[in-house]
């Protein structure tokens, strides 16, 4: 007996998209700060604080004890916390995202520059900005990681799931900086949306033939508009990002943020099970 | 010991006897007993229900699988658990700690046989304030909804934590005796049996070694203690 899942659902593909777009806005926070831009960096990593909590936000209240979910998660916090669980390590990541996003947006703040002392030293920033990225990149492979761990759900169950939560942060995080017109984003943009399409696409076609609750999740997802309407607007924003200018870029920042929710959304809303 | 729940299905008839002892028991909102209710899993929401499967071909029939947690040998649940509330006790019965759920529903997803489920606050505390209001109207002359409170245990039902079956385990003394769950107690047609696999003269038991009764679903590698006869 096929049965849809109803449990993690809309507030899931929000929360999860504010945690793709903080991902590699920690990215390119870094690569700004290398480049010199100070606002630019320090608006990755502002963002790289502020989605990530809202997310945590989102997700603490669709749990069942808000007041001590956060801490019974943190395996810092609950000795009992299980580190075989994905759901650990994202939660961890999260908020080692947030403070590392913190210390290196402190010294680009003009009013915390003298506080925030190590931001006097490059070799430190440096050290900082990188290990902010890798987590960044890890909490965007994090979406796809503890979909695709559990094996109750075949159309999650696949090594397509993280790659595609990879490109999705990709397109989502480089997207923000196109909205603000920044063409150096163009190609990551316009890479990380086709790839998010394509991926989509190919992870919908091995569904399709894969178990029976894979096969119903694809041809359900298949016909759902919020499918399409994803994957075009995904592959629209690849077009007008590549081949566009400063315009083509900003419309391209916003169909990406578009496209990933709508791609997750659908990935989330069609999981099902195949019960005995 | 190690407790093993065998369910013959040729025996069932689909009384749901076992899903009131079982929400009497522990204290859940007891919507499951129309009939109108095909006691799909996760649409139920409680600990164990009855599947009342149809068919036209070839000839029309009904047969009625009931089903509960299997209390897997490997684990997904426990496996995907954050907090570690999810546990195993030494007789192979997996328990949730409910004051270390905090309801996240990723052991629901990881399930692969929808033997748990997550109470939804809203829905519950009005069926605990006004406990006929919704069901009441299409549910009175089968009983409409009942709520009271369990009978004391550590893992009865809460609205703020994943609920599952627990075999009954606050039935177990420690003594090294098997228990019988409160399903089995009123079975009417001995459909549901709970027996000892450790135990060399166990009927229920000797079922499973016989090989006449097997799991529900042994390509999903789980192992676990529930297993059917005639499924």
């Amino acid at each position: 007996m096929i049965v849809r899942n109803e449990i993690w659902g809309l507030p899931i593909a929000a929360e999860m998209t504010l945690l793709a777009i903080a991902s590699f806005a920690s990215v390119w926070a870094y690569l700004f700060w290398r480049r010199g831009e100070r606002r630019m960096a320090l608006l990755g990593s502002v963002l790289a604080i502020l989605l990530p909590a809202g997310a945590l936000g989102i997700l603490v209240s669709e749990l069942l004890k808000p007041p001590t979910a956060g801490m019974l998660v943190l395996p810092l916090l609950n000795p009992k916390a299980n580190l075989s669980s994905w759901m650990v390590w994202g939660a961890t990541g999260i908020m080692l995202l947030i403070l590392l996003a913190a210390l290196f947006a402190a010294p680009l703040m003009r009013p915390l520059e003298k506080i925030a002392v190590w931001g006097r030293s490059r070799s430190a920033m440096r050290a900082i900005g990188m290990a902010m990225s890798a987590v960044g990149i890890f909490v965007a492979v994090y979406t796809g990681l503890v979909l695709a761990y559990e094996r109750g759900i075949p159309f999650w169950h696949s090594a397509s799931v993280p790659i595609l939560a990879l490109f999705m942060g990709m397109a989502a995080g480089s997207g923000v900086f196109g909205i603000l017109g920044r063409g150096e984003v163009r190609n990551w943009l316009a890479a990380g949306s086709a790839l998010t399409a394509l991926t989509y696409a190919v992870h919908l076609h091995l569904s399709s033939i894969g178990p029976a609750a894979a096969a119903f999740s694809a041809a359900g997802a298949a016909s759902d508009p919020t499918t399409w309407t994803g994957v075009v607007l995904a592959l629209f924003a690849a077009v007008s990002a590549w081949l566009g200018k400063k315009p083509g870029v900003v419309v391209g920042g916003v169909l990406a943020i578009v496209a990933v929710f709508l791609i997750r959304l659908s990935l989330l809303s069609w999981g099902a099970w195949d019960f005995p | 010991m190690r407790p093993v729940f065998v369910i013959d299905i040729n025996r069932c008839v689909g009384c749901r006897a076992c899903v009131a002892a079982c929400a009497l028991e522990h204290g859940q909102v007891f919507t499951a007993a129309r009939p109108s209710n095909l006691g799909k899993p996760l649409t139920v929401r409680l600990r164990t229900w009855v599947e009342w499967r149809e068919e036209e071909s070839p000839a029309p029939s009904r047969r009625f699988v009931s089903s509960l947690c299997y209390h897997c040998e490997d684990t997904p649940c426990q496996r995907v658990c954050p907090t570690g509330a999810t546990y195993k006790t030494p007789e192979g019965v997996v328990l949730v700690d409910k004051d270390l759920c905090i309801g996240c529903g990723y052991c629901i997803i990881a399930c692969p046989y929808g033997s748990r489920y997550r109470p939804e606050p809203h829905e519950w505390h009005k069926a605990e304030t006004e406990p006929l209001v919704q069901e009441a109207a299409a549910g009175e002359k089968y009983g409409g909804v009942l709520f009271k409170p369990p009978v004391p245990n550590k893992w009865a039902f809460r609205v703020d934590a994943v609920d599952k079956c627990t075999f009954c385990y606050h039935r177990y003394t420690g003594d090294g005796k098997l228990w019988t769950p409160a399903c089995v107690e009123v079975c009417p047609t001995k459909s549901r049996m709970f027996g000892d696999l450790d135990n060399p003269d166990d009927p229920v038991a000797d079922l499973v070694r016989r090989g006449e009764a097997r799991p529900a679903r042994p390509d999903l590698k789980t192992g676990g203690r529930v297993y059917y006869v005639g499924l």
